[in-house]
């Protein structure tokens, strides 16, 4: 499976369940490793900083 | 996601009338709902617009929550959706106006900061609002990946911009967007994974300064 597909698969993952074991893909696909952990980092702060607005709104 | 019960008796209390309630829900919704309906604006109007103004914030709640008697919330995304789409309506009734305004004072004598009344409302309103949040070491950082952030959304395809709106700032469930754009749960979900993957391609360059920043090792050994 290329890339592209390998993420989003995780990513279907993630969304259903922010707290994915990564590791089971990293130890999958251990070839992309660091660029799979690099996109989930990426991915968490992207909703982070969507929930974050809460921050200065919500009480 | 279903209303939480705060914000449920904050609307039955607001819809009664009372101002500490629609404080409160002022003070819950303003900063999500803003970003929202600046997100829909085209980067021209929101600076026209200059939303950043509190006293055009609160006249445009105030006048969201005007109509709340009309409107019955089914889930927190049907209720964070539907304010969204009052606000808009609001800001566009406002250039409405504006626009009419120019066109009768070629001059350029009329400013957006002006007192504005909404069609079918007699006054101008004001609701007080409460000053509570994170420090303004937080607010800097917040600020800095919501503006990056908000800027990748730029662009996005105009549909997957959309669909990241309702699912992650107006917390609509797949279902429920589904029904926004007569669409499957399961088209939805599709489109909104492949539009977030493209967000996530967008933000890596910009977004890693700011990790550096916030210790990438932190991040790290969150996963």
């Amino acid at each position: 499976m290329d890339f592209d597909n390998i993420l989003l698969e995780i990513l279907n993952e993630f969304i259903k369940n922010e707290n994915i074991d990564i590791e089971k893909y990293c130890n999958r696909y251990p070839q992309y490793k660091d660029a799979l952990l690099d996109k989930l980092i990426i991915a968490k702060l992207i909703k982070q900083s969507f929930r974050e607005e809460d921050l200065s709104g919500k009480n | 996601m279903e209303l939480d019960s705060q914000t449920k008796s904050l609307i039955v209390s607001a819809k009664l009338g009372n101002k500490e309630a629609l404080n409160h829900l002022f003070a819950r919704y303003q900063s999500r709902v803003l970003r929202v309906v600046r997100l829909r604006l085209t980067p021209d109007l929101r600076h026209k617009l200059g939303l950043q103004s509190m006293d055009i914030l609160q006249e445009v709640f105030m006048y969201a929550f005007k109509h709340l008697k009309d409107f019955e919330p089914k889930s927190q995304g049907h209720f964070l959706n539907w304010l969204s789409k009052k606000v808009q309506h609001y800001i566009y009734d406002r250039l409405d106006y504006i626009s009419r305004e120019k066109r009768k004072a070629p001059q350029g004598k009329i400013s957006i900061e002006q007192e504005f009344i909404p069609k079918g409302e007699t006054s101008k309103m004001k609701i007080q609002l409460k000053d509570k949040g994170p420090t303004p070491y937080q607010i800097a950082v917040i600020k800095e990946k919501k503006e990056i952030i908000d800027s990748l959304l730029d662009l996005l395809e105009p549909e997957q911009k959309e669909i990241i709106i309702n699912r992650d700032l107006e917390e609509l469930t797949f279902k429920e967007i589904g029904k926004l754009y007569d669409k499957s749960e399961d088209a939805v979900r599709k489109q909104y994974t492949r539009a977030f993957k493209k967000l996530i391609e967008l933000s890596e360059e910009k977004l890693k300064p700011l990790i550096a920043e916030l210790t990438y090792k932190e991040y790290k050994d969150g996963f």
